[in-house]
């Protein structure tokens, strides 16, 4: 029978120092806790939930609803998993921390009011929000002012330490491989349609242990034409990694291409570079915006950058989404930057990777011999 | 009522039926307006489809709806180009929105004001919600109250259209096939993640829409002893795979659910690696599928989650299905939804719940002999006028 440790063993690849990892995620946490004065977290968001206490959940795809998944207080520092069994969860969370899989409303608000210092706490940080999850609360701790606990997590976050960062170029391994595998399939029948694609990355990906993809579409919907944008995106231990490559969907050497794919395909890679050294310590979204501007091309109508950690993180930074004009890019971040070009007949072409910002500039986590 | 296994679902008639069943709802529980943010619920009242995303990427840029009982159309807000619309007009499809944030929230109550009209109702009813707008939308919406809108959307979703029915038939018999093909491959030295391979590039080739959940290949002990700790004494079940190989005569549940135009499939099987059951296995077997007879013959309209119950337990030590689940769920848009049989919601609950033609239940009964081990199975049906039919098509090799 398995045990925590056969987990750990399966999951954890050499260079990532796993109780370190979780030691720092949850300082971080508390840290945050601490600036904002939450004395306890009360977390559903699957990032959050596993950035606190690395339990390990079973994946299903698409968001759930907002449940108590994971709670913290800040006094103790004890974190408190929703888990019936031990299984995938890290040895540091005491048996008497976990409680079970409930649909009872009321079994919860008791189970949930045994939890030292929830019951009495001030001030709640919660990241997710439901009518029934305003009742719980209400019953688990009245008095509580509630505050948004996603922010102290975001807060948390954002910079990435070392063991992360291995953590995401580990998945982005993973990643490449599978849209080598897809892009593989697209040259074998240049006429496939994207289900084989997709099935073709999938198996990849999971013939390498890992069977939870970031998204199911594999083909970008905005590259259209002689050219295809392959899109493949894995979450390894809850790490992501997403990467886009365009390819011809014709397969032959640049030179066999029309003169508008080629084109696409250099003006792509200048925004590409642009972006790039775009993305330094102390930039914000408008800088990012602006590597579009600088290489003439029209901002598309979806993000060109996000946060990359324990899948999809914020900003959210494009030409219609929300970011905070005070965000700004900070050594030790974690980004997806997507470059896009679409000429005027459609021609387009996609370029996406992961960008880890460090002192002297960005680099790449997701290029490797299998690029296109 | 009988099956034709080569109906097609006709998505239209679908889209309209669902929305027909929300206002009715609506209207009976005096809620005149929804604001949907959960996939199902907006898929529900909306009939659009977009490809799946893992929950950092759906949170970061959700697919909301806004469903006004007197308005035949409901609204979308989609940050996806390639969303399928089923038969939306135009001018009732906007661009996402951002309700993590602040300024988010702030779009959204500007829409919901300019798409409703200037006097909202009093009451407007709310899935869920981000903490963003827990703290801030109420006061930017006036004298509305925000209840709750899941008894809404679980009474309209509790009963299928003949099309949503359709729509499960086919998520089933694409996952049925597909594991015809990895029990095949099933021998002793293959690690789990082989077979998710394989069944991952299968079900997609069959047609899925995408997978739903990571497959599950337990190796299960003999003892409960013999497994992780649980909170409630209770067998650990369902837990994520490992890299471990499987080794011969090992037991393993399987458990896989796929989607197919938004709706799930439920495959729970039990399985022996590289050989035939022992005779205390097929024993185990046969008192399993005599629980699962006992339940089936008893499911009809009026028959309540009590009488499954007890049909269930007769003549069984203790109740037939793990503590922590049920005897049996119900699947649509969500892999475990009302009507829920056997769970800790109480007998109270199990009594009240009343079957009715068009219901879909997943029964998953669980039979234990400490030192032989367990037999697990899931068995989809649909509850019609006299009785039920089987949804699940698949053979339980190696037992019979």
């Amino acid at each position: 029978m398995r045990t925590t440790d056969d987990h750990e063993a399966d999951r954890t690849p050499p260079a990532i120092d796993r109780e370190r990892l979780r030691r720092d995620r949850l300082a971080r946490a508390l840290d945050a806790m601490g600036r904002r004065g939450l004395d306890a977290l009360v977390l559903g968001r699957e990032g959050n939930a596993r950035y606190v206490s690395d339990a390990q959940r079973l994946w299903l795809a698409g968001p759930r609803p907002f449940g108590p998944v994971c709670i913290v207080v800040r006094a103790t520092g004890a974190v408190h998993v929703l888990s019936t069994s031990s299984a995938g969860v890290p040895a540091t969370i005491p048996h008497e921390n976990l409680y079970p899989l409930s649909w009872n409303p009321e079994i919860v608000a008791a189970r949930l009011a045994r939890i030292g210092g929830l019951s009495d706490a001030r001030t709640i940080g919660v990241d997710g929000w439901s009518p029934a999850a305003a009742r719980l609360l209400a019953r688990v701790a009245p008095h509580a002012r509630i505050a948004d606990g996603d922010a102290a997590l975001r807060e948390a976050r954002s910079v990435k330490t070392a063991d992360e960062v291995a953590a995401i170029r580990a998945a982005a391994d993973v990643a490449r491989r599978g849209l080598a595998a897809a892009r593989r399939a697209l040259a074998a029948r240049p006429a496939a349609i994207e289900p084989e694609l997709r099935a073709a990355f999938v198996a990849e990906v999971a013939a390498r242990g890992v069977t939870t993809p970031a998204f199911d579409a594999v083909v970008h919907h905005a590259v259209r034409g002689p050219l295809v944008a392959l899109r493949c995106g894995v979450l390894r231990d809850g790490y992501e990694a997403t990467l886009i490559r365009t390819v011809a969907r014709a397969g032959g050497g640049a030179d066999e291409q029309p003169a508008a794919a080629r084109e696409a395909r250099a003006r792509c890679a200048a925004l590409h570079a642009a972006l790039l050294a775009a993305c330094r310590a102390g930039a914000g979204a408008r800088e990012l915006l602006g590597a579009f501007d600088g290489a003439g091309v029209v901002l598309p109508a979806f993000p060109i950058a996000h946060g990359v950690g324990l899948g999809a993180e914020p900003p959210l930074v494009g030409a219609h989404h929300t970011c905070d004009p005070d965000w700004r890019i900070a050594s030790g971040m974690v980004l997806a930057l997507h470059a896009h070009v679409a000429l005027a007949d459609g021609t387009g072409c996609s370029v996406q990777d992961v960008v880890h910002v460090g002192p002297g500039g960005g680099e790449i986590l997701t290029s490797g011999p299998e690029d296109p | 009522m009988t099956h034709d296994a080569a109906a097609e679902p006709d998505l239209a008639r679908m889209a309209r039926e669902r929305r027909a069943r929300l206002a009715a709802t609506m209207r009976r529980h005096d809620v005149p307006a929804l604001l949907l943010l959960g996939r199902a619920a907006v898929q529900y009242a909306t009939g659009a489809l977009w490809p799946s995303s893992d929950a950092g990427h759906a949170h970061q840029q959700p697919t909301l709806a806004l469903f006004v009982a007197d308005d035949p159309h409901p609204h979308l807000f989609t940050p996806h180009a390639d969303v399928l619309l089923a038969d939306l007009p135009r001018d009732h499809v906007h661009p996402g929105l951002h309700p993590e944030f602040l300024t988010g929230v702030r779009d959204l109550a500007r829409r919901v004001r300019e798409l409703v009209g200037a006097s909202l109702p009093e009451r407007i009813g709310l899935d869920e919600a981000t903490i963003a707008m827990h703290l801030e939308l109420p006061g930017l919406l006036g004298a509305t109250t925000l209840v709750d809108a899941q008894p809404v959307l679980a009474a309209a979703r509790i009963v299928k259209t003949r099309d949503e029915v359709l729509c499960i038939r086919r998520a089933q018999q694409i996952n049925d096939r597909a594991m015809l093909d990895v029990q095949a491959e099933l021998r002793p030295g293959v690690r789990p993640h082989e077979l998710s391979a394989l069944f991952l590039r299968r079900v997609l080739e069959l047609g899925a829409s995408g997978n739903l959940v990571d497959p599950i290949w337990q190796p299960m002990p003999a003892r409960r002893a013999d497994g992780p700790f649980t909170v409630n004494g209770e067998i650990a079940f369902p837990l994520p795979s490992s890299a471990r190989p499987f080794a011969a005569g090992e037991t393993i549940w399987v458990d896989t659910g796929i989607t197919w135009n938004g709706y799930v499939s439920d495959f729970g099987r039990t399985w022996i690696v590289g050989d035939d059951p022992s005779p205390a296995q097929r024993a185990l077997f046969d008192r399993w599928r005599a629980v699962l007879a006992r339940v089936v013959a008893c499911i009809r309209p009026g028959a309540t989650g009590a009488d499954l119950i007890a049909a269930a337990c007769a003549g069984e030590a203790r109740p037939p299905w793990l503590a922590h689940l049920y005897l049996g769920h119900g699947a649509g848009l969500d892999s475990a939804e009302l009507p829920f049989v056997g769970s800790d919601l109480g007998a109270g609950f199990d009594t009240s719940l009343v079957l009715e033609p068009g219901m879909v239940l997943v029964l998953e009964p669980v039979v234990w002999e400490d030192g032989v081990g367990g037999h697990r199975a899931e068995e989809a049906v649909v509850v019609t006028g006299d009785g039920c039919e089987p949804i699940t098509t698949h053979p339980y090799a190696p037992f019979a």
